[in-house]
C-alpha cells in the first residue's frame, strides 16, 4: 500500500473512525490513539487496495472498535466528553443541544455505539451488524434500548 | 426541543484533527523502512466471522456495561446492573424450580441440558412474568484443555471482555495459554416456535473453569402460564469461518412456568395535563382508546391502545399512492404515523430506575384497526396520578397528559 493510498483513506474515512472512537471512549486523547492505531494497521493490509469502498470502511470501523475495547479495559472511563472540549462544537451551547449530547454520551457503551452508528453515521441496522460482527437483531435490540433509555433521560420543553 | 436529528447534526460536525493524518503518515513511512530491513510486524487482529442462523440468532454481547467481574446467579447479575435494585430479588421470586428429575449434570442442578462431543449446554435459571423473560444459561467444556469465549470476544483483544475474576491484563489468547487451555467459541440461544425471542439481549462471561455463562433477557414469547422453549447450542474453533449448520447444533427443550401474579386496571379517560399539550386527535391524529396498567412482581406494564383518525388514514393512503413511495406498502407508510408512549411519575418526571425489560416491542398492530404500545415502569406506590407523554414517529416527545378511570 502506498502512503498516498493511506492518505486518501484517512481523508475519506478518518472522521468516521475518529467519531466512533470518541463515542466509545469518551476521551479525545484516546480517540486520537485509536485513529492512529487503526490507520497504521490499515497500512499493513497488503490487499486493502482490492477492497471495495464499503468493505474498506467496515474493516476500519471494526478495527477501531477492537482497539477501543483494548483501551477501554486498560483505562477506566470517568464521565464523558463535554461539548466544550470539542473545538467544532464548543460554540454550540444551547440547552437542547447540550441535552441530547449529554444524554447520548451517558448511554451504556453498547447502546451508545449502536445509536451513534445509526444516527451519527447514518448506517442501517444490517450494516451496523456487519461492522460490530453481531446479529441484526442484536443491533435492533440495542438501538431500541438506546431510544428507550433516551426517552427516559431527556427532558421535554413544550 | 431535543431530537435525534440534533445528534446527527452534531456528530457530522466533528472532524478528526488534521495533525493526526500527518502523524500517521510519518509513522507509516517509518514502518516502511523497517519492513524493508526485515523487521517483524505484528499481524492484524480482527474479529472472526460469526455463524448466524436465519431462524436462531446467536446474540452475544461482552459484559462491559455493569463492570461485572465474576460468575454469578441471575439475581446477583441483575442486582449489579444499572436498573431497579429490587428487580433481582423479584426475578428470583419467579424462578422456575429445578425439577427433581433433572439430569445430574456434574452436581450442578439445572432445568434442562444436552451434550455433544465438545460441551454440555445447560439452562440453569429461568424466570418470567406475563411480558418479561430472564434466563441464565451455561456452556461447559467437556475437555479440560478448552476454554469457551463469547462470539464477540476477539482472541487478540482485551482479556477483560472475558470477565474472568481478577484477570485484567493481556489478551484472551495469552490468558488461555497461561492456563494451558485452548480458546473456543460457544453459543447457546433460546427460541420459541422456531423464532428468536423478541427484544432479546445477552451478556456472556467466561468463568475461571472455562465455561461460558450467558444471562439473557427479553420479551416473554408466550402468553401461557406454562410453555416450552427450545435451546440451540454450538461451539466452533477460532479459525472456523463456516456457519455452523442448524443440523449440527445441539438442542434441548425446557418448560418455562409463569408463576407471576397479574392485576390489571383499565383507564379510559385522558386529558391534557399541561394546557399547551397538543390535542391528541386534532394535532397528532390519534384516538386513545384505553390504558391498561398490569402489575406483576417485576413492576408495571402500561399498554396504550389507540386508533388513528380517518384523516390520518386518508393521509396514509395518499402517501402510499405517491410514485416515490411505490416501493413501500401501505403498511410501511402507516408505520410512519404510529406513536408510542412514555409513562412518567406524578410530577411528569422520568422514573429514577427503569421498569422490567420485557413488553416494549414498539407499536403493535392488533389487526382490528387499533394499535398497542407498551411501556414498562418500576414498582411504584400508586399508579393513579402518573402522567405520560406521546412519542411521535421521529421520537420527539410531546405534551403531558393524565388519565382517569
Amino acid at each position: 500500500m502506498t502512503e498516498a493510498f493511506l492518505a486518501e483513506a484517512m481523508d475519506r474515512y478518518g472522521d468516521a473512525v475518529y467519531r466512533l472512537a470518541l463515542c466509545r471512549l469518551q476521551s479525545i486523547a484516546d480517540a486520537e490513539d485509536v485513529y492512529q492505531d487503526t490507520f497504521l494497521r490499515f497500512y499493513q493490509q497488503k490487499d486493502a487496495g482490492t477492497w471495495g469502498e464499503e468493505q474498506r470502511k467496515a474493516w476500519l470501523l471494526r478495527v477501531a472498535m477492537n482497539r477501543c475495547a483494548d483501551l477501554g479495559r486498560s483505562r477506566k472511563v470517568h464521565g464523558y466528553v463535554d461539548l466544550d472540549a470539542i473545538p467544532e462544537l464548543a460554540a454550540q451551547n444551547t440547552e437542547g443541544t447540550r441535552e441530547i449530547w449529554d444524554a447520548v454520551n451517558r448511554l451504556p457503551e453498547k447502546q451508545r455505539t449502536v445509536f451513534h452508528l445509526f444516527y451519527g453515521e447514518g448506517y442501517q441496522t444490517e450494516e451496523i451488524a456487519q461492522i460490530l460482527k453481531v446479529s441484526g437483531s442484536a443491533v435492533r435490540v440495542n438501538l431500541n434500548r438506546a431510544r428507550n433509555s433516551l426517552r427516559k433521560e431527556l427532558r421535554i420543553h413544550v | 426541543m431535543s431530537n435525534f436529528n440534533e445528534y446527527t447534526r452534531l456528530s457530522q460536525e466533528i472532524h478528526a484533527p488534521e495533525k493526526l493524518k500527518n502523524q500517521v503518515l510519518v509513522k507509516a513511512a517509518r514502518q516502511s523502512k523497517k519492513q524493508k530491513k526485515g523487521h517483524y510486524l505484528r499481524p492484524m487482529s480482527i474479529m472472526k466471522k460469526v455463524g448466524i442462523a436465519a431462524a436462531i440468532l446467536a446474540v452475544a454481547l461482552p459484559v462491559t456495561a455493569f463492570g461485572v467481574s465474576r460468575t454469578m446467579g441471575l439475581r446477583e447479575h441483575l442486582e449489579q446492573s444499572n436498573r431497579d435494585p429490587q428487580l433481582g430479588e423479584a426475578v428470583e421470586s419467579l424462578m422456575v424450580t429445578v425439577p427433581s428429575s433433572a439430569k445430574d449434570a456434574e452436581s450442578v442442578p439445572c432445568i434442562a441440558s444436552a451434550k455433544d462431543d465438545m460441551a454440555e449446554y445447560r439452562l440453569l435459571e429461568a424466570a418470567c412474568d406475563s411480558k418479561s423473560l430472564y434466563l441464565h444459561m451455561q456452556v461447559v467444556p467437556l475437555k479440560d484443555d478448552v476454554m469457551f469465549i463469547d462470539q464477540c470476544v476477539s482472541p487478540d483483544g482485551s482479556v477483560g471482555d472475558m470477565c474472568i475474576p481478577g484477570v485484567s491484563e493481556g489478551t484472551p489468547a495469552e490468558y488461555a495459554k497461561s492456563q494451558g487451555k485452548q480458546l473456543c467459541y460457544a453459543s447457546l440461544t433460546p427460541e420459541f416456535n422456531g423464532e428468536i425471542i423478541n427484544g432479546w439481549g445477552v451478556w456472556a462471561e467466561t468463568a475461571s473453569d472455562g465455561s461460558l455463562h450467558v444471562y439473557g433477557e427479553g420479551n416473554n414469547p408466550s402468553g401461557e402460564k406454562e410453555y416450552t422453549m427450545g435451546f440451540s447450542g454450538f461451539t466452533y474453533a477460532l479459525d472456523n469461518q463456516e456457519i455452523v449448520p442448524l443440523e449440527a447444533r445441539t438442542t434441548f427443550e425446557a418448560t418455562i412456568q409463569d408463576i407471576s401474579s397479574s392485576e390489571k386496571t383499565v383507564y379510559k379517560h385522558f386529558r391534557a395535563y399541561d394546557p399547551k399539550s397538543p390535542d391528541l386527535e386534532k394535532d397528532l391524529g390519534v384516538v386513545l382508546d384505553s390504558l391498561t396498567m398490569e402489575k406483576t412482581e417485576l413492576g408495571y406494564y402500561a399498554t396504550f391502545t389507540y386508533h388513528l383518525t380517518k384523516d390520518t388514514m386518508a393521509k396514509v393512503e395518499e402517501e402510499a399512492r405517491q410514485p416515490e413511495n411505490s416501493q413501500y406498502s401501505e403498511s410501511d407508510m402507516l408505520i410512519q404515523h404510529l406513536v408510542g408512549f412514555i409513562v412518567l411519575d406524578e410530577n411528569g418526571e422520568f422514573f429514577q430506575v427503569n421498569g422490567p425489560d420485557g413488553g416494549c416491542q414498539g407499536a403493535i398492530d392488533n389487526g382490528d384497526g387499533t394499535f398497542s404500545y407498551t411501556d414498562s415502569l418500576p414498582n411504584v406506590e400508586s399508579i393513579n396520578n402518573l402522567k405520560f407523554k406521546v412519542l411521535t414517529p421521529d421520537l420527539d416527545k410531546v405534551g403531558l397528559y393524565a388519565y382517569d378511570r
